[in-house]
């Protein structure tokens, strides 16, 4: 049990959250939905002088469609996430990815700016925002900046936030026609953080040329990672040359591209070995749908 | 002092800021329906709802709770007048031990704000959260498919009349 | 022999499944734990535990813990009685606290405080010095000569040998010889209701209340741990959550009482979820290898399996039970031996199903290899070989012949070493029909369906346990019958979900003839309730059903002769009493009701006979020489042999505990069983610190259990009713074969998937690695 208190402060808007982040400093932190945090503070594996809970600025909940983009705000459940028509039509990968995280419970209280913001490698949120190739805007005092998504994770609960920073919104655009994306997650038990788990997407164009082609991974390196390099084996390519010998090819060197641990959920081999069949199985089964499509 | 609204009633309650949703409503007003078994939000027997939601009072800071409608078992129905999610736990015996009981019926009500007729697999989704260390999942399944029904017979019942 | 009529269209409320007792206090969350138990003035205790795995206390510094406002007392070592106590089977023994520490996590001392977070506080301000001793965690290791000792007693116990014939001539005598080994990981009991210990001294005599399943033991274990009176102990059990023989009588109980004889205040000590975990009891380490021989036709001829089990620091049990020699040995050959020995890890002991689980899944899976030899199906073969009623039983204690001249030999007790009852035979049988084994069977290591990288395919295991034992002592039971003709049952047994007290409440209300509603348990006040073992090793039915039984028909002789004598001037023999009526056996003449007979004043006394108690004074028969249990569980999974998981995607289990005294209760307990054993058999298991055995995985987000998702939504259940001679009513015993059938059925499945057999658990990883793709 943490026998340490600390100070409890509710900002009601963003801007206000950053003025009292900035004047506090070290000791002060941010709590949204509490589900990564709660346990870390209990474990005293984390320091607070000062609370400042989001939670109470409706300005940072929102899900919004534009004609090019989806904007969510970072203080959105999970849950809200998962259960979105607008996600759902847009950004179907990334509602899988909701659907999967953690319990129906944690899903009620975790934020999509939460589970980025805690950093951890083996998130669910960071692996569809990557294939997506999402944008995020930091929010300070004095201004904003937007950084992509692959520039936010730095390691292992590090990520690009400066200290004065909040982190506010998320920006997908409306991918283009021919895009498919799939979601895959390997666990010990139906509910459990991520042993592996993985996002593909590819984009065709009409005659069937691969024009983008992204692959995510998590649980497999300090932080959530693109392979580039086993992208680029196939973009360019047309779908039908995309046969079962290419796409071992192509999760073989996704796999090699990966340096997990051992941990309690699962050994590196073996973490290798699912991300070559987890990338296997996202290639075949998008080539398939595209495939189809044409 | 801060104000808490827990199963329709207000209390001014004395709230540390670093205590726990669970803590406030277990010792500081006696609801021991909520259970605190694992603190960590892996277990889910510690499940209240607020407004409607099934989350952990473990996990939640009990300020972040101002101004919610929070449920707890307690709330749901009392020994004398069950609640027919209550009673269909009894009829069919989705229990063992209890331990688990008070967070499986809470995140039942709440699935069923959500989709009146589920079919085993959802229910199981559902429920998902929830650990049993007894094993009784295929009873709790089984009360939860009951107390749909009843809540279709009285729906019944009522629209006939 | 007692008669007792068991027609079901006699019966009233045996069979039924009644709501049990505590049904709305569950659905309300208004039932009492013992965490949630206080009583006035109450102070807090925090446990200091050991930082190493094997090391002598060197000293004890408390002076900033003593500075800290609030801290009110410690106990060490240096307060404990220098004498050894001892748990229920020997999950325990040892001294309280003494100089030496012998795992990590092992008690060392205990803080008071007037508040929960000034104890913790308090306990981390203790300074303590270690001096680091060599340590030892491996149970081969700790065999050897040279190994660091444990305990001054060393660390092998002697080999429990169980034989009969002569295996090496059997060995020559077969036709067909298989070999194999196993090893299985340390289940823990995972408990999801935590548990806490308040006791309070006044005056010499001492009152603890704990969540437990040994009320009675509590109270008499307390009693040899402080040497003082048994009658100075009130041991009062309140409801557990799921304990799986984790919360009888453990060392923490002690350190709480000893804590609070000091202070001279009343003292909780709660513990966390971790501390459940790694500080009080786990299922053993255990390592199984043997050989079976079997002739041309499929016959068991000789069996020999050797097993070794790891106590822990603390354990010292001379054995684990298992029953699995009776199932599987009718052959005319066989020897099983376990060798325990001690660790440095934390205490092993009893978990649900103990032996069955583990060393039963290693003989099942011999009986596999044969038959696979013999190109038999499991199916065949099991019905074959399986034990029969009237066959002799090898899992026996050497006394019962004695014990049986000594009481009454005229006495209608069942043959000694002999199994009474079976129905293990319908299990297979009818389970199989149920499940449609013929058509889902394809021939071992045949899936019965493929498609992409998923293989699918059944098996079937069997499981059975004891129905108690009564070599700790016998099982007893008082009926005390009201003014008003309601009852309360005394008896000692656990309130951990199996809903003991509701079976017994309806054997009084049969057998007495009284409702059920008028029938009320006084479940583990030792100040009233008779000792008992408790609920252990599947007793609670049979050994303190027997007592409820006897001590009903006790009582009911006593009303009915007093109805006889004085109200309706028959002979006792010729009356009965049925919903609370006594009356005539040939319908004649007039009734009288049970709550008028019990308040009308009697014409001799002038006085109400409001002082029927009903006694178990009729011994038992000794259980285990004749009793056990049965499961048949039938299984289908899926393997994806990309990713190596495991899924259980159908399920069927077949149960005999002779009569069921009451269907739901029956259910629960059997896909309890099953769901605990699938996580064990999938991916349950603790893991250990290589160098200093520490549990890494002590929490629900580390070490999992299974969830809704994870075991089909509507497994099927079926009874094959024996009729037990001695078991009230025809009952046995419930809890343990369901939990011993299920991995024997699923490593077989997954055999039958993929090829391969597994060490447990059968996780994604050992599965590829004996596929060859990892």
């Amino acid at each position: 049990m943490n026998e340490n208190s600390f100070r409890y402060l509710r900002p009601t808007a963003a801007q206000e959250a950053c003025v009292l982040k900035k004047k506090l400093g070290k000791g002060a932190v941010f709590w949204a939905g509490g589900t990564d945090l709660a346990p870390q503070w209990k474990d005293e594996s984390v320091h607070l002088d000062h609370c400042i809970d989001l939670t109470f600025i409706p300005n940072l909940v929102f899900i919004r469609t534009t004609g090019e983009e989806i904007q969510m705000g970072a203080l959105t459940k999970v849950n809200d996430i998962a259960e979105s028509s607008e996600i759902r039509r847009w950004a179907p990968v990334l509602s899988e990815a909701a659907k999967r995280l953690g319990s129906p419970e944690i899903r009620h209280m975790a934020t999509i700016g939460g589970n980025l913001c805690h950093g951890s490698p083996a998130a669910d949120l960071p692996i569809p925002l990557l294939a997506l190739g999402a944008r995020l805007k930091l929010l300070r005092a004095t201004g904003e900046r937007w950084i992509p998504v692959e520039e936010f994770f730095w390691g292992v609960n590090k990520v690009a936030i400066e200290e004065d920073e909040l982190l506010a919104e998320i920006r997908i655009s409306i991918p283009p026609p021919h895009t498919e994306a799939v979601f895959l997650k390997e666990t010990r038990t139906s509910v459990d953080l991520a042993q592996v788990n993985a996002a593909v997407r590819i984009t065709m164009k009409d005659d069937g040329e691969l024009s983008d082609v992204r692959i995510a991974l998590g649980a497999v390196a300090p932080k959530p990672i693109r392979i580039h390099s086993a992208e680029n084996l196939i973009r360019g390519l047309k779908v039908r040359e995309i046969d079962n010998a290419l796409v071992g090819i192509v999760s073989r060197k996704a796999a090699e591209e990966t340096s997990p641990v051992t941990d309690i959920r699962a050994s590196a081999d073996y973490r290798r070995k699912l991300s070559e069949v987890l990338v296997q199985r996202g290639l075949k089964h998008l080539v398939r749908k595209l495939g189809d499509s044409i | 002092m801060t104000k808490l609204k827990v199963n329709g009633q207000y209390y001014d309650v004395q709230i540390e800021p670093n205590e726990m949703l669970s803590d406030v409503l277990i010792k500081k007003l006696g609801l021991y329906g909520v259970r605190v078994s694992c603190s960590r939000g892996e277990c889910a027997s510690c499940t209240v709802l607020l407004d409607g939601n099934p989350i952990l009072s473990c996990l939640m800071l009990a300020m972040q709770a101002e101004g919610k409608e929070i449920t707890t078992i307690e709330g749901l129905g009392t020994y004398d007048k069950l609640h027919p999610i209550q009673e269909a736990f009894v009829e069919e015996q989705g229990f063992q031990c209890g331990f688990c009981t008070p967070g499986m019926i809470l995140s039942t009500k709440a699935l069923f704000e959500r989709n009146k007729r589920p079919n085993s697999e959802e229910v199981a989704l559902a429920l998902s959260g929830h650990i049993c260390r007894c094993g009784a999942y295929p009873q709790i399944i089984k009360s939860a498919l009951k107390a749909a029904q009843k809540f279709e017979d009285i729906d019944h019942d009522k629209n006939k009349d | 022999m007692i008669k007792i009529k068991t027609k079901s269209h006699d019966l009233s409320v045996i069979g039924k499944s009644v709501t049990v007792r505590d049904a709305r206090e569950k659905v309300t969350g208004s039932l009492e734990y013992a965490i949630d138990f206080s009583i006035p003035n109450m102070v807090f205790g925090k446990i200091i535990r050991s930082p190493h795995p094997h090391a002598k206390v060197r000293n004890i510094d408390t002076s900033l813990a003593e500075a800290l406002p609030g801290f009110l007392g410690i106990v060490t070592h240096h307060d404990a009685p220098n004498w050894d106590w001892q748990s229920c089977w020997f999950n325990y023994q040892g001294k309280i606290m003494d100089e030496w520490v012998r795992f990590v996590g092992d008690e060392v001392a205990a803080v008071a405080a007037i508040d929960e977070e000034t104890a913790a506080r308090a306990a981390r301000m203790v300074k303590i010095d270690y001096e680091l001793l060599p340590a030892v965690f491996d149970p081969e290791e700790a065999l050897k000569k040279d190994a660091p000792q444990v305990r001054s007693e060393g660390n092998a116990r002697q080999l429990k040998v169980v034989e009969w014939g002569d295996v090496e001539q059997g060995f020559k005598d077969s036709e067909v010889v298989v070999e194999s080994s196993m090893t299985f990981g340390s289940q823990s009991h995972a408990p999801l209701g935590r548990n806490a210990c308040i006791a309070r001294w006044i005056s010499d005599k001492v009152t603890l209340w704990t969540s437990t399943q040994t009320p009675a033991e509590c109270q008499t274990a307390v009693a040899q741990a402080f040497g003082i009176p048994v009658s100075s102990v009130r041991a009062i059990a309140l409801p557990s959550g799921c304990s799986f023989g984790l919360w009888w009588i453990n060392n923490f109980h002690m350190i709480t009482v000893l804590l609070a004889r000091k202070i001279r205040r009343p003292v909780k000590i709660e513990l966390t979820q971790e501390e459940c975990f790694l500080g009080v009891k786990r299922r053993h380490l255990e390592r199984s290898k043997g050989r079976i021989g079997c002739s041309k036709d499929g016959r068991i001829i000789a069996i020999e399996v050797h097993h070794l089990i790891d106590n822990g620091g603390y354990g010292f049990k001379p054995d684990v039970g298992f029953f699995c020699v009776d199932l599987w040995g009718r052959g005319p050959h066989g020897k099983f031996t376990v060798q325990p020995v001690s660790t440095n890890l934390l205490t092993a002991g009893c978990m649900r199903g103990v032996g069955d689980v583990t060393l039963g899944s290693f003989t099942e899976r011999l009986l596999d290899m044969a038959a696979i030899k013999l190109d038999v199906d499991p199916l065949t073969f099991r019905l074959k070989n399986h034990l029969r009623s009237g066959e002799p039983l090898r899992k026996v204690p050497k006394d019962y012949a004695e014990y049986r001249a000594r009481f009454n030999p005229g006495d209608d007790w069942p043959l000694p070493n002999t199994l009474a009852s079976e129905a293990i035979h319908e299990c297979l049988e009818k389970g199989a029909e149920a499940f449609g084994w013929k058509e889902r069977w394809k021939g071992w290591g045949i899936p019965c369906r493929v498609e992409g990288s998923k293989r699918w395919a059944v098996g079937v295991g069997t499981g059975s346990h004891c129905c108690g034992v009564q070599q700790e002592g016998n099982t007893s039971a008082i009926v005390k019958v009201h003014v008003d003709g309601s009852a309360t049952l005394l008896c000692s047994i656990g309130r951990q979900g199996q809903s003991g007290d509701t079976t017994q409440a309806q054997i009084v209300a049969e057998t007495l003839g009284i409702p059920l509603s008028r029938v009320e348990v006084v479940a583990g006040d030792s100040d009233a309730s008779p000792w008992s073992h408790g609920s252990i090793a599947s007793n609670t039915t049979f050994r303190t059903g027997y007592a409820t039984l006897v001590a009903s028909l006790d009582a009911k002789t006593q009303i009915l002769e007093i109805a006889g004598k004085f109200y309706l001037k028959r002979n006792p023999d010729d009356l009965d009493i049925r919903d609370g009526v006594i009356f005539c056996k040939d319908h004649s003449s007039n009734t009288i009701r049970l709550q008028d007979l019990m308040s009308r004043l009697l014409p001799h006394t002038q006085s109400p006979p409001s002082i029927i108690i009903g006694r178990s004074g009729k011994p038992m028969p000794p259980s285990s020489n004749f009793s056990r249990h049965f499961a048949a569980h039938f299984v289908e999974v899926e393997v994806d042999v990309e990713t190596g998981h495991i899924r259980i995607v159908d399920y069927l289990a077949s149960q005999d505990s002779g009569t069921v005294l009451n269907p739901k209760v029956l259910e629960n307990q059997v896909t309890g069983g099953a769901i605990a054993a699938s996580g064990f058999a999938l991916v349950e298991s603790l893991v250990f610190d290589e160098k200093t055995g520490e549990i890494k995985n002590p929490n629900f987000l580390d070490y999992k259990v299974l969830r809704t998702t994870d075991f089909p939504v509507a497994p099927r259940v079926m009874f094959c009713e024996s009729y037990d001679p001695v078991g009230p009513y025809g009952a046995k015993g419930a809890g343990e074969a369901p939990i011993a059938a299920p991995i024997p059925a699923i490593s077989q499945a997954v055999y039958n998937a993929v090829g391969v057999w597994l060490d447990i658990p059968m996780t994604p990883e050992r599965v590829l690695k004996a596929l060859g793709s990892l």
